[in-house]
C-alpha cells in the first residue's frame, strides 16, 4: 500500500476504517466463518452434491441461523466511533457487502495502492457470481465499480451518496481471474464530485465507469440514522 | 398474436423450462441456501461469542471439504438441455440475484408481464446495507441489471450488458417490499434498450435505471462456453 511518508488525514482515516487492519476475538471468528461460507457458496452453486448430503447441511444450517438470532444485535453504526477506538474493526468496513472480510456476501475487494484521489480495488470473483457463461455478472460489475468509486470519493473530503452511476461493458468480466478496478477522482463542482474507473483482467480492458457522487450533508447522515435506529426499534419489538 | 406477443410468449415458456424441479437435489439445495441466507443476515449483525462462531465455521469448512468431493455440474447451455435433464436449474436458479439455490441472491423474484415488461420483486436483509439502514448502491445497480437482463430477452434476441445507467434519487430503505419495474423501449437491430424503475409498495421512486444490451454473434457465445469447460476440465470445483 503507497509509500510510508507522513500519514495524512486520509490515510488515518483509511487505516482506521481498513478492512486490513487485524481483527481480534469474535471478529477473527466471524472472519473465518465467513470465509468459510464463501467456499460452501462457490462450490455449492458447481456441485452436483446428493440430495441426502444437502438436507442435512440444511438442517443444520436451520439450527444455527436460530442459535445465531437468540444473541444481542450488534449496534453497528452507532458503535462504529468507538470500534475505532477499541481496535474493533468490525463496525463498518469488515460488514460492508463489497468489501467485508465478515460479510459472506462480499467477494471480498481488496483496496489498494490508495493515494489523495485513487484506489485500485483488486478482487476475484467465483462461480457464485457467474452471469455470462465462466463471465462475471455484470451486476457485480457495477457493484464493484460502486464500492471503489465511492471509496475513491469519500476519502476526498466530501463524502456523499451515489447520485449517477454508468458503465460501459467492454468485453466479459472473467471469474476466477484477478481483477483490478483503477478508480479515480476526476473533479469537482459545488456539491459534485466526479469519478471515473476501469477494470482489468491482466492487460483486458472489461468494463469503464463513471459517477456522480453528491456529498451529504450531516444532517442528512444523522437522519438516515435516526430513521435506522427507528426501525431497529420495531423489529425488535 | 402480434410478432412481439409472440417473441415474448416464446421466451417465457423457454425460461420457465428452465426451472429446476421443485423436489429431490435441488429442494435441498434451495433450502440449504436459504438458511445460509438466514445465517449470512443474522451473523452480520449478531454479537454472537467467539467460541460458537469458531465452532461454526470448523463446521462450514468441513463441509465446504466435503462439497469439493462431488462431481460438478453439467451445465446449461444457451438451447440446451431438455426439460427434463436432471441440471436444468443452473441456468435459472444459481443467478446471484434471482437464483433460489445461491446463498448471494436477496433473491430477487420475476414475474414477466405483457409487453415487454417485468416486474421484480424483491427484498434486501441487514447483509446489504450500504447508508445506514439503506440498501448498498452497488446491488441496486446490480438488481438493475438483473431485471432488464431479464427483460430485454423478451425481444427473442437476448444479449450481453453495452451501457448500464442508474440514477439514484433516494436511498432505498432495507427489509421493505421493493418493486423493480423492467420495460423495453426499443429494439434496433442488435441493440435493445431498456429502462427500469426501482419503486416503494407506495411508488416512491428510489432509482431509475436504463441500459443498451447487445445481442453478440453465436459464436462468441459459443466462445464463452468453450472457455467455460475448459477452464471446468482444468479444475476441480
Amino acid at each position: 500500500m503507497g509509500d510510508e511518508a507522513t500519514p495524512t488525514f486520509d490515510r488515518k482515516r483509511h487505516w482506521e476504517l481498513s478492512p486490513e487492519k487485524e481483527a481480534m476475538g469474535a471478529w477473527v471468528q466471524k472472519r473465518r466463518l465467513a470465509d468459510a461460507m464463501r467456499t460452501v457458496i462457490g462450490r455449492l452453486v458447481q456441485s452436483n452434491a446428493p440430495e441426502n448430503e444437502l438436507r442435512a447441511a440444511a438442517d443444520a444450517l436451520e439450527r444455527y441461523a436460530e442459535q445465531l438470532e437468540s444473541h444481542e444485535r450488534l449496534r453497528r453504526y452507532e458503535g462504529f466511533g468507538e470500534a475505532a477506538n477499541a481496535g474493533d474493526v468490525g463496525a463498518f468496513f469488515d460488514q460492508s457487502p463489497m468489501i467485508g472480510l465478515a460479510n459472506p456476501l462480499a467477494p471480498p475487494i481488496r483496496l489498494e495502492d490508495i493515494d489523495e484521489s485513487s484506489a485500485v480495488g483488486r478482487v476475484v470473483f467465483g462461480a457464485a457470481y457467474e452471469g455470462p457463461p465462466g463471465s462475471v455478472h455484470g451486476g457485480f460489475v457495477a457493484a464493484a465499480f460502486d464500492e471503489v468509486l465511492g471509496y475513491v470519493q469519500s476519502m476526498s473530503g466530501a463524502p456523499g451518496f451515489t447520485g449517477t452511476l454508468t458503465i460501459r461493458y467492454r468485453s466479459p468480466t472473467p471469474l476466477h481471474t484477478e481483477l483490478e478496478f483503477r478508480c479515480s477522482i476526476s473533479g469537482h463542482e459545488r456539491r459534485k464530485t466526479f469519478a471515473k474507473g476501469r477494470v482489468y483482467a491482466g492487460d483486458t480492458l472489461c468494463a469503464e465507469a463513471e459517477a456522480i457522487f453528491v456529498s451529504a450533508t450531516p444532517e442528512k447522515f444523522e437522519a438516515l440514522l435516526e430513521e435506522r435506529r427507528r426501525m431497529e426499534a420495531e423489529r425488535a419489538s | 398474436m402480434s410478432d412481439r406477443a409472440e417473441q415474448q410468449r416464446r421466451f417465457v415458456e423457454r425460461w420457465e423450462a428452465f426451472r429446476p424441479p421443485t423436489s429431490g437435489a435441488w429442494e435441498q439445495k434451495r433450502r440449504l441456501a436459504t438458511a445460509m441466507r438466514r445465517v449470512i443476515h443474522r451473523l452480520v449483525r449478531s454479537d454472537a461469542p467467539e467460541e460458537q462462531l469458531g465452532q461454526a465455521a470448523e463446521r462450514l469448512e468441513r463441509y465446504a471439504d466435503r462439497l469439493a468431493t462431488h462431481p460438478r455440474l453439467r451445465r446449461a447451455g444457451r438451447d440446451s438441455p431438455a426439460p427434463a435433464e436432471p441440471d436444468v436449474g443452473t441456468f435459472v436458479d444459481q443467478s446471484p440475484l434471482t437464483g433460489l439455490a445461491n446463498p448471494l441472491a436477496p433473491p430477487i423474484t420475476l414475474t414477466p408481464e405483457a409487453d415487454w415488461r417485468v416486474v421484480g420483486r424483491v427484498r434486501f436483509d441487514a447483509a446489504f446495507e450500504g447508508p445506514p439502514g439503506c440498501v448498498h448502491g452497488g446491488y441496486i445497480a446490480a438488481a438493475f441489471d438483473e431485471v432488464l437482463g431479464f427483460v430485454q430477452g423478451m425481444s427473442g434476441d437476448p444479449g450481453m450488458t453495452g451501457t448500464l445507467t442508474i440514477r439514484y434519487r433516494k436511498p432505498a430503505p432495507l427489509h421493505q417490499p421493493l418493486r423493480l419495474i423492467g420495460e423495453i423501449v426499443e429494439v434496433e437491430g442488435r441493440k435493445i434498450f431498456t429502462t427500469g424503475r426501482l419503486l416503494a409498495d407506495d411508488d416512491t421512486l428510489y432509482a431509475e435505471g436504463e441500459s443498451l444490451f447487445i445481442t453478440p454473434d453465436p459464436e462468441q457465445y459459443e466462445r464463452l462456453l468453450e472457455a467455460r469447460s475448459r477452464r471446468e476440465a482444468e479444475s476441480s470445483p
